[in-house]
């Protein structure tokens, strides 16, 4: 069973009606009725079930505006002369223990009911001991299953199977139903219905046709008794209003012929309002038949349970086939993605390959030049620095003896020489160095010998004379400290 | 109709194991292919970075080259360029009015220097002058371009009255290595 409207199928003893309301249940969509001849159908019991087939085909072509599809989903509703009505009340229960409770109740009746039969319940309401009502519907198997049987032979699929007064009732604005006890009147093709409802929930439900009606002395009289009856079984629920619906073309007349009964009677207004075919209103039971399975709660449902079940578990398996399809859609595009990532980094590993290969190949070439030349350069550098630390300081030398000697005094040889592993200039506290000389005077040697060291390049120096004894032709030698 | 549930679940099982293990193997290579790019990016990155530090390097040196080029010319390589070497100093002398006589080593070889092994030719020259004009010789020999560490200097009277000063100067002049 879908939430999409599914077709109604309603099968009287000489006609049927099939109608479809859209999914937002307020247009009937097609609908479609065929009158076939009598004893096929007896009261609610199919009675040449080949026949009813072919009738039911034949509708289904005749249906309007484009006819009906094979294996289409059906609610059927069944006519209330096989239907089989009980109510009763349970202490207040919840949840599941309740329907454990109402399944035993109802047992309890099955010895008491003719043959073996579907049941089904609901809750209506509470009663003034504050006890859960309980309506019970059973509809006998064989009735079901011979329904079932001609419906799948036309080529269509029962997902609900309902008394026809629950799609007479649904088709009514809830507004019109809430809060209130009320002996609903519903005039079909041929035949009619009372039924007590109490905020939109059926009770009790009688069934006649037009002929009955002639037998038990008239409309008013059969509602009378009925209203009686009504009270009689509830009497803390009387009945306060009579609803008028049906298929009559001039409802509010035939409302205003009752109100001698001493009730105000309401005419039903219908949920939908349009429709997209001809020949049918709102109020028309096949059309409540369509909302069955849009339609919010519980519903009553005689559909053998080995059935329902079936139906569920083919729900699931599909809904569980069509996720591993999709599952399986996706992880596809999931591979695919996978894949074509995989080629986008692949690619770019190749340009990138490349490019380092091309920075590599670049700086192979690059770096062996300018490493040479940098190592040139700075070995070169390192020389210079080295060279110029060592080189020069000779003019520095002979100019500051030059400067240093005297007149009267004269140097016969003078020697300076670079430190054993100096690494400064030859003019340098390290050198070595000795000067010898001739001079006039004694005070000239030491003259000259104050006046040389003084100078940066022979400081430390040490005077030897080489005679003291005489004052002229005064030979001397002047060294280095370390000589 | 129950076969052929079974034939489609089993199908879709199928699907499903095979989906896993190409996705399996997809997730390890693009993990993988992931890794490889993240190291080849770096390794791209510092490739780069390295690129630039070389030009700048390179810049840099562009700066130096002019002067790497004169500073080339300070250590002679060729016997060539010690001759000439040897010209500008006999041209000093004769601007500085002394006599000079060159002796070079035969061949140069590695000696040290500033505590460091350079290659050096071995000179001793003998200067005949006064000493303002040995003065001038030994201040024109230091401006030269050339890097010659004097490691002894010794100095002596003329061998008859009133001539000049002799005067010998032993060092070496630093070379270039092929």
């Amino acid at each position: 069973m879908s939430d999409r409207p599914a077709l109604g199928l309603q099968i009287g003893d000489s006609w049927l009606q099939m109608a479809r309301v859209d999914v937002r249940g307020v247009v009937v969509e097609s609908y479609g009725q065929i009158r076939f001849k009598e004893g096929i159908v007896v009261k609610g019991e199919i009675k040449d079930k080949a026949k009813l087939t072919e009738v039911i085909r034949m509708l289904m072509n005749q249906v309007k505006p484009r006819g009906v599809r094979m294996g289409e989903e059906v609610v059927l509703g069944i006519s209330e002369d096989q239907v089989f009505w009980r109510e009763f009340s349970i202490p207040l229960t919840d949840g599941k223990q309740l329907a454990e409770v109402v399944e035993t109740k109802i047992k309890s009746f099955l010895p008491s009911l003719p043959g073996e039969v579907e049941t089904d319940w609901e809750v209506v309401g509470e009663n003034a001991s504050g006890e859960i009502e309980i309506l019970m519907v059973a509809v006998s198997k064989l009735v079901i299953n011979a329904y079932m049987e001609v419906v799948k032979m036309a080529g269509l699929k029962v997902v609900i199977v309902e008394p026809m007064v629950m799609g007479s009732v649904r088709v009514l604005e809830e507004k019109s139903l809430l809060g209130k006890n009320q002996v609903f009147l519903y005039i079909g093709s041929g035949y009619g219905e009372f039924v007590y409802v109490t905020s939109g929930r059926v009770r009790i439900s009688n069934w006649w046709s037009s002929k009955e009606v002639e037998k038990q002395g008239g409309l008013k009289k059969m509602l009378t008794s009925f209203i009686t009856y009504v009270n009689s079984k509830h009497p803390e629920k009387q009945v306060k209003e009579i609803l008028v619906s049906g298929e009559v073309g001039d409802l509010a007349g035939f409302a205003s012929g009752l109100k001698q009964l001493g009730l105000p009677v309401a005419v039903g207004q219908p949920k939908v309002k349009q429709s997209a075919v001809g020949g049918v209103n709102g109020l028309q039971t096949v059309v409540g038949l369509s909302l069955a399975t849009i339609s919010k709660g519980k519903k009553i449902n005689l559909l053998p349970d080995e059935i329902q079940v079936r139906d569920e578990v083919r729900k699931v398996k599909s809904i569980w086939l069509w996720g591993s399809i999709v599952l399986v859609i996706l992880s596809i595009f999931l591979l695919a993605g996978l894949w074509w990532w995989d080629g986008v980094i692949i690619s770019d590993l190749t340009g990138l390959g490349y490019v380092r290969e091309q920075l590599k190949a670049e700086q192979e070439d690059d770096v062996g030049e300018i490493e040479t030349k940098v190592s040139q350069l700075n070995s070169l550098v390192g020389q210079l620095d080295t060279g110029l630390a060592v080189s020069g300081g000779e003019e520095k030398v002979l100019t500051e003896l030059v400067g240093a000697i005297p007149e009267g005094v004269r140097t016969t040889s003078v020697l300076y020489e670079r430190g054993a592993g100096s690494k400064e200039r030859l003019a340098s506290s390290q050198a070595d160095w000795a000067i010898t000389g001739t001079a006039d005077s004694r005070n000239l040697v030491l003259s000259f010998y104050r006046r040389l060291t003084k100078k940066q390049t022979f400081m430390g120096g040490r005077l030897y004379f080489g005679s003291l004894e005489k004052d002229q032709q005064v030979t001397f030698r002047i060294v280095s400290n370390g000589e | 109709m129950e076969n052929k549930q079974k034939k489609t679940i089993m199908v879709i099982l199928g699907f499903l194991v095979l989906i896993l293990v190409i996705g399996g193997w997809l997730v390890s290579r693009v993990k993988k292919n992931l890794g490889l790019m993240t190291g080849l990016k770096r390794e791209t990155e510092q490739l780069q970075e390295k690129t630039v530090s070389l030009k700048n390097l390179t810049e840099s040196y562009q700066v130096y080259e002019p002067s790497v080029f004169e500073w080339e010319k300070w250590f002679p390589r060729t016997e060539e360029e010690v001759a000439k070497f040897a010209s500008e100093a006999e041209k000093l002398a004769a601007d500085s009015g002394v006599i000079l006589e060159v002796d070079f080593d035969d061949f140069p070889e590695m000696v040290e220097v500033g505590g460091e092994k350079m290659k050096g030719l071995k000179i001793e020259w003998t200067l005949k002058g006064d000493y303002p004009e040995l003065v001038k010789f030994l201040g024109g020999l230091e401006k030269m371009k050339y890097l010659v560490q004097v490691n002894k200097i010794f100095l002596t009277k003329g061998k008859q009255i009133n001539t000049k000063l002799d005067m010998t100067i032993e060092g070496i002049l630093l070379m270039k290595d092929l």
